[in-house]
């Protein structure tokens, strides 16, 4: 019995101490995005802005004016144009959008269209003003359906605010041969 | 008495461990956020060795979108090599009194507002304390900032220049700039 009182608050601490370690979260929990999800057709508030999924649509092919010149884009996948509403900004932020697509991969915005009109790459956003920004993804198409907009301040963000927007149920009731981003 | 001691170690000791991993988070903190502010009520004041005068500022509000106004700030600063070393780089944003903060726009399309806005026609750049010279002494450098704001949130804006050195305190300027109606 005396052993037992001995032995018992080691086994204890050991099983505490056991169950901390395998709880703990790993370095990327501790110090990713604090993530709000919104449904379909509300808005998701973050720290500095809130922001409502507007309108989605996909193409094959894009084109856009840049720097005088007409640029064309196509892909072996499908191109995912999003736009989004944003309202009570309460601090001039530029974004990064991503796509996490059903299978959990995240897509971030394409690099073939930096600078297409109202990407949110050129986009900086400021209070007191109502505006629209959009997102352009080349996914493979069955990353389209049950997918997410996620949507953060552009540069490190740890522990900041994550905006998870759900799009309407299905696909995109549009699919364009050709699409041309206009301002 | 001998578990009490013990007690006061142990809490002594956490407490140490918090503030010594703390410490680099709350510093990180701090260089980042300006709630030091130094009220200054004639458009000059001076930080850590540099002075800073706010010697114009307009606001335009054009036509077709009434609801915006651009603001043009521009700055004349005298800067040391010790007030360029304390300072490290320069930043400047507009707050208002609900606590809504505006960056300056950053983008090509701004040289022409700037230059159209400020009185001799000149656009001198961002804030930048950037050593154009190893060798330069003091010397006056100007800066020209854009911001994007609505149209009815110009009363009671404050002006904040700050830099990494420096904060969280900034130098604070009252802000009234004068209107020009765009057609």
């Amino acid at each position: 019995m005396i052993r037992l009182r001995h032995v018992l608050p080691i086994v204890l601490g050991a099983c505490a101490l056991g169950a901390m370690m395998a709880t703990t979260p790993d370095f990327n929990s501790v110090f990713r995005p604090l993530r709000t999800t919104a449904p379909n057709g509300a808005a998701a508030h973050g720290r500095l802005l809130a922001v409502r999924f507007a309108d989605w649509q996909t193409a094959q092919q894009l084109s856009f004016e840049r720097y005088g010149a007409t640029v064309m884009r196509d892909t072996q996948g499908v191109f995912l144009v999003v736009e989004f509403d944003i309202s009570d900004v309460r601090e001039s932020v530029r974004l990064a959008a991503a796509w996490q697509g059903r299978s959990g991969r995240r897509y971030d915005q394409t690099k073939r269209v930096d600078d297409a009109p109202s990407t949110v790459d050129t986009r900086q956003f400021h209070p007191g003003l109502e505006d629209r920004g959009r997102a352009v993804f080349e996914l493979p198409p069955d990353e389209i359906e049950g997918g997410t907009l996620l949507l953060a301040r552009k540069g490190p963000n740890i522990l900041d605010s994550e905006l998870a927007l759900t799009p309407p149920a299905g696909s995109p009731a549009r699919h364009n041969k050709l699409l041309r981003l206009e301002p | 008495m001998r578990q009490l001691a013990w007690l006061a170690t142990a809490t002594l000791l956490f407490c140490t461990l918090v503030a010594f991993n703390g410490w680099p988070a709350l510093r990180d903190l701090a260089s980042n956020r300006e709630w030091r502010a130094q009220q200054v009520q004639s458009g000059a004041g001076s930080l850590k060795g540099l002075h800073i005068t706010v010697t114009e500022q307009a606001a335009a509000i054009a036509e077709p979108r009434p609801e915006r106004a651009a603001v043009h700030v521009r700055l004349q600063i005298r800067v040391t090599p010790e007030a360029r070393d304390a300072w490290k780089d320069c930043r400047v944003s507009l707050r208002d009194p609900h606590g809504r903060v505006w960056m300056p726009l950053a983008s090509a399309n701004t040289d022409g507002a700037i230059k159209m806005l400020s009185s001799d026609g000149r656009n001198f750049g961002p804030c930048s304390l950037y050593r154009r010279d190893e060798q330069a002494g003091e010397e006056t450098i100007q800066a020209d900032q854009l911001f994007l704001m609505p149209s009815d949130g110009l009363q009671g804006l404050r002006l904040y220049v700050s830099g990494v050195g420096t904060r969280p305190d900034a130098l604070s300027f009252a802000i009234e700039p004068a209107i020009r109606r765009l057609r």
